[in-house]
């Protein structure tokens, strides 16, 4: 989830109404969100929502922080104005990047903090949800600059030239992606379009590409800033809104006043931001029983009012009405979870259950169990490794060629790659790891591994005896005492593998299947691992 | 003479049988002269020094050897010399192109890594470029000479070498420190006058034997004099493994409380992980930076038609995007204990309570506080009318139960299945406040599709290995998979080692 760093003057002043540190926190549950660490002034925080963009921001913290002390409830109120703004969009961005949806915001008084801020909403808003800006990508703009009606229409990648953000020539669209900074960084958002999408105004001043980069001269913003246009682009509106009225709701919050912009598309019209509230209506008596409590409706209602819903009740049935800058809400329990959370969860109560089941452990989790038991009783140590291993361990180490396993299509660690299909060298990786240690060693794991012929997971029983004189009768003898205690009707059959002495090595048989191996380990594997003391082992199916 | 007697009576065979050429110089000698085994010789050695008829004299030594890798790259070069030698012939070699060399991967890092400390090359948008001037490039590199002049003993090494033994000690099995302790000893007095006896006259009574007993030879004999105080060899009895004994007792724990135990694959599809579980297919969770995805094809799983049915509506009504199978059937290692609770649901008995200890995986590089596996407990609880404060009051019972903590709070959290969610955390008497599960009502669009009903269903998952850690006393992820069988052992060692 996103950290972002805000300052906890700027966020006193948002709430109007001083905090301490440790006030801050307690309040950040109300946002899901916890303080990771505190220099002075600066707060890094991280989000908990995944679904609540909103509280990525200073502003939407300050919004939840202000219902909840009381110091402003219900659904907030923000004015948006008409206006003559019209962005035209052109029929060849259809096929790459087709939807926009704008808004002006006036009579911003920006400083370094609020500038700071903007920038971290979009960034983290576009990373985040906006999936890598693939989704959503966010521009905001000196509205003073520009030229209006603004077009969003595409280029080819050569036909086109202006100056990036922080470059100081002008380069084409092609040069964009493969010299500036965020070019190479987006370039792969681009890589099959023939033309690149491009907002430009009416005297021909380009304001971006997104979603890579704006211009130097309309998409800087700077503390001299007071009116911006803002547009967030991309292909589907259940990305893009919620981004748009985040930000307007964010710098309405800090003073500034919304106007709507008209969007032409051919012969759809459409006007943004659009903060019409939504309504949701909830069962008193289900919210009740989902929490546990017995509150009346006039209590849910001002208890979602501190969510900053606006509530009414009627007949046992609650409406709320909600600002579009929440795109969570689907379900009742949505809403209901804000009002156990306004309630404040250290208020509830715990009340006891009484569902009366029988536990019982899995049937292999019992077979462990007892054989475990018994090894202990014949001296052995229980050891525990991992599952995630590598082909050099599963094959080259134990002299056997190269086959199929599970990998992993993303592994961070070689060493870590594959799924394990045996036990054997997860037993010899451990001997290996411990001889310098006193003999002798006798080890034993019941561990899962990737039966891939199968295509299932098993779990297995691996025993490991190594000392001086050890042989295939001693490992033999554990074997037998195992089958013969827990009643599995085994018999020994020949058997050649590359990781045993041959003529020492034998094939567990259950029905006339093998289900394991058992034999003195070959001196050329007990090298690899440089493993100095004569080593048996045996590994044995427990389920299929 | 009666204590010199009494000296006689104690000597054990092999104490007998080295007496007489105690005047040897060395072990060696003394092994030789007594045709005895080594190892038998050095206790009885340490057994007549108890009794004063020798001095032993300790003397500890260390020798650098090469080791296997050392021995194949003392024929074949050193990895940087190689590099070196292929980098000369034409000044910049593409690190796409590295492989041509010969190198496995660690090896090129290895010598890319040594060449630049020196100076000799540096990389540069994917080129490895030759820095070196051609006098350097013949000259040898202190570790060239270094794994040349072995075996060495430590103490005769020059400080350039052993800088290079720092080098070189942390790279795969090129040299080995071998410790080894000599001893020497001198015969006493006592040991000199012993020699002066005639040692096989006295015939005392060693192992008793059945046959000494059947045949009563032991009413004339005598029995040799033990040393009962001198410490005897160790051995070891068969013991739990540490963790696994404490996920046992989180086991029996669960089922007195009545779950039952769930389990399933390794190997997941994204279905039951995340499709099931209400996470739209375009959702941040199920990027690669927290999933393990396969790389193999197996066979897809066939799912229930009604199941699948259910989940692609409801994500289609509730998150307004085209929902498509082919998407929920990549294989992943299961990330989460939760996806056993979905696979459970549409068999579940109501009411129901069912718990299951999972082995998951996340992309993490291990290190002391994280692991790539690990274990989670997760479960779910059936009934009708279920509470938020019922789930309350199950965590509450299993932070006291499982983890011993008595002290807790409920903190509002988000999980993507779960509406209302909750995170608990608990005051460890040593660490604070430290987060030890999360847990929710399991959100009616999961609930719906798989059981085809709405049931109250609360689902709870804890942080399993950390619990552990600090019931186990350890600060180290890493040892509750510990490979040291000395810290399984119960062994403490003073000196701190790795228990890896």
């Amino acid at each position: 989830m996103p950290v972002i760093e805000i300052s906890k003057k700027d966020l006193c002043n948002l709430v109007g109404k001083n905090m301490t540190k440790e006030e801050i926190e307690e309040m950040l549950h109300f946002t899901k969100s916890t303080l990771e660490s505190d220099e002075g002034d600066l707060l890094k925080v991280e989000a908990g929502d995944a679904n609540r963009p909103d509280l990525w921001t200073v502003e939407g913290i300050a919004r939840v922080i202000k219902g909840q002390t009381g110091k402003e409830t219900g659904m907030p109120d923000y004015k948006v104005a008409n206006s003559n703004y019209v962005v035209n969009i052109e029929e060849n961005v259809a096929k790459v990047r087709p939807l926009t949806v704008c808004a002006v915001v006036k009579n911003l008084k920006f400083d370094e903090e609020s500038i700071k801020q903007m920038i971290q909403l979009q960034e983290k808003l576009c990373e985040g949800f906006g999936l890598g800006r693939k989704e959503a990508a966010l521009g905001v703009y000196d509205l003073d600059k520009i030229k209006w009606p603004i077009t969003y229409t595409a280029f080819s990648p050569d036909k086109l030239k202006f100056v990036p953000l922080e470059m100081d020539k002008p380069l084409t669209l092609k040069e964009i992606l493969q010299k500036h900074d965020k070019g190479r960084q987006y370039a792969h958002l681009l890589k099959d379009a023939a033309e690149y999408p491009i907002f430009i105004d009416n005297a021909k001043e380009v304001l971006s590409m997104p979603p890579i980069i704006n211009s130097n001269y309309t998409g800087k913003v700077t503390a001299d800033t007071k009116n911006v246009f803002i547009e967030v682009s991309g292909f589907s509106y259940n990305f893009i809104t919620p981004i748009l009225n985040i930000i307007v709701c964010a710098l309405s919050d800090r003073g500034g006043k919304i106007e709507k912009v008209t969007i032409l598309n051919g012969k759809s019209k459409i006007t943004t931001p659009d903060l019409s509230a939504q309504s949701k209506t909830i069962d008193a008596d289900y919210c009740n029983s989902i929490i546990g409590l017995n509150l009346k409706q006039a209590e849910i209602c001002n208890l979602l009012k501190k969510a900053r819903f606006d509530a009414k009740s009627q007949g046992g049935k609650i409406t709320v009405q909600y600002l579009p800058y929440r795109q969570d809400i689907m379900d009742d329990r949505d809403v209901i979870e804000d009002v156990a959370i306004a309630y404040g969860y250290s208020n509830l109560a715990p009340e006891e259950t009484r569902v009366t089941t029988i536990g019982k452990p899995s049937e292999i989790s019992e077979e462990k169990r007892k054989i475990s038991e018994l090894l202990i009783g014949l001296g052995m140590q229980e050891i525990a490794t991992f599952t995630l291993t590598n082909k050099n361990n599963l094959f080259k180490k134990v002299n056997k060629p190269e086959g199929n396993i599970v990998e992993v299509a993303n592994p961070i660690s070689e060493n870590y790659a594959c799924l394990r299909d045996s036990l054997v060298p997860s037993m010899l990786e451990f001997l290996s790891a411990n001889t310098k240690k006193e003999f002798p060693q006798k080890v034993f794991e019941m561990g899962e591994v990737y039966n891939i012929e199968k295509e299932c997971t098993q779990t297995r029983l691996s025993v490991a005896i190594t000392h001086s004189k050890v042989n295939f009768t001693e490992i033999r003898q554990i074997l037998d005492n195992i089958a013969r205690s827990r009643s599995i009707p085994i018999s020994i059959g020949e058997k050649k593998d590359n990781s045993f002495i041959e003529g020492r090595t034998g094939a567990i048989i259950k029905d006339e299947k093998e289900i394991g191996i058992i034999g003195e380990v070959h001196p050329k594997v007990l090298s690899i691992w440089n493993i100095e003391m004569p080593c048996s082992i045996l590994e044995i199916t427990l389920e299929n | 003479m009666e204590g010199l007697q009494e000296t006689i009576k104690a000597l054990s065979p092999i104490e007998k049988k080295i007496i007489p050429f105690l005047n040897s110089a060395s072990v060696g000698e003394l092994v030789e002269k007594s045709k005895s085994d080594k190892t038998e010789v050095l206790r009885a050695l340490d057994f007549l020094a108890n009794k004063g008829i020798v001095n032993l004299v300790y003397s500890a030594s260390k020798k650098v050897v090469l080791g296997t890798n050392g021995e194949v790259y003392l024929k074949n070069g050193l990895p940087e010399r190689r590099l070196l030698t292929a980098l000369s012939k034409q000044n910049s070699i593409n690190l796409s192109d590295a492989s041509k060399i010969g190198l496995d991967d660690n090896e090129l890092k290895a010598a890319i890594g040594a060449l630049k400390r020196r100076a000799m090359a540096r990389l540069e948008s994917g080129k490895i470029i030759l820095e070196a001037k051609e006098e350097e490039v013949c000259k040898k590199m202190l570790e060239e000479q270094l794994i040349e002049s072995l075996p060495i003993n430590f103490d005769d090494l020059s400080p350039e070498k052993r800088y290079a033994i720092d080098q070189l000690k942390n790279r795969k099995e090129i040299i080995r420190i071998d410790e080894s302790k000599d001893v020497s000893f001198k015969v006493t007095d006592l040991g000199k006058r012993l020699q002066s006896q005639d040692l096989s006259k006295a015939n005392y009574i060693e192992q008793i034997t059945p046959q000494i007993i059947k045949d009563g030879s032991w009413e004339k004999r005598n029995f040799r004099k033990y040393n009962i105080i001198s410490p005897v060899p160790r051995i070891f009895g068969g013991r739990k493994q540490p963790y696994l004994s404490f996920l046992e007792d989180v086991r029996e724990k669960l089922v007195r409380l009545g779950f039952e135990e769930m389990s399933g694959s390794l190997v997941e599809n994204e279905f039951w992980n995340f499709d099931a579980l209400f996470q739209p297919q375009y959702h941040v969770a199920r990027a690669s930076a927290s999933t393990y995805y396969v790389k193999n094809k197996l066979k897809d799983e066939k799912i229930e038609k009604n199941i699948i049915e259910g989940v692609k509506k409801q994500h289609e009504s509730s998150w307004k995007y085209k929902w498509d199978i082919k998407n929920a059937l990549k294989l992943i290692l299961r990330p989460q204990g939760t996806v056993l609770s979905a696979r459970q649901l549409p068999k579940a008995k109501i009411p129901g309570k069912y718990f299951a200890i999972a082995r998951c995986y996340r992309p993490d590089v291990v290190d002391a506080k994280h692991l790539s596996e690990f274990n989670q407990v997760e479960g779910i609880i059936l009934d009708k009318n279920l509470t938020l404060k019922n789930l309350f009051y199950m965590l509450g019972l299993f932070a006291k139960e499982i983890g011993g903590i008595k002290d807790i709070k409920f903190v509002p959290h988000y999980f993507p299945f779960t509406e209302p969610s909750v995170e608990i955390h608990g005051k460890h008497p040593k660490l604070g406040w430290i987060e030890i599960g999360g847990a929710g009502i399991l959100r009616r669009e999961v609930v719906k599709p798989l059981i085809g009903k709405d049931v109250t269903v609360l689902a709870w998952g804890l942080g399993i290995d950390r619990l552990a850690m600090y019931k186990l006393g350890i600060d180290d992820i890493r040892h509750l998979f510990s490979y040291n069988i000395d810290f399984l052992r119960g062994i403490k060692n003073d000196k701190k080692e790795s228990v890896n």
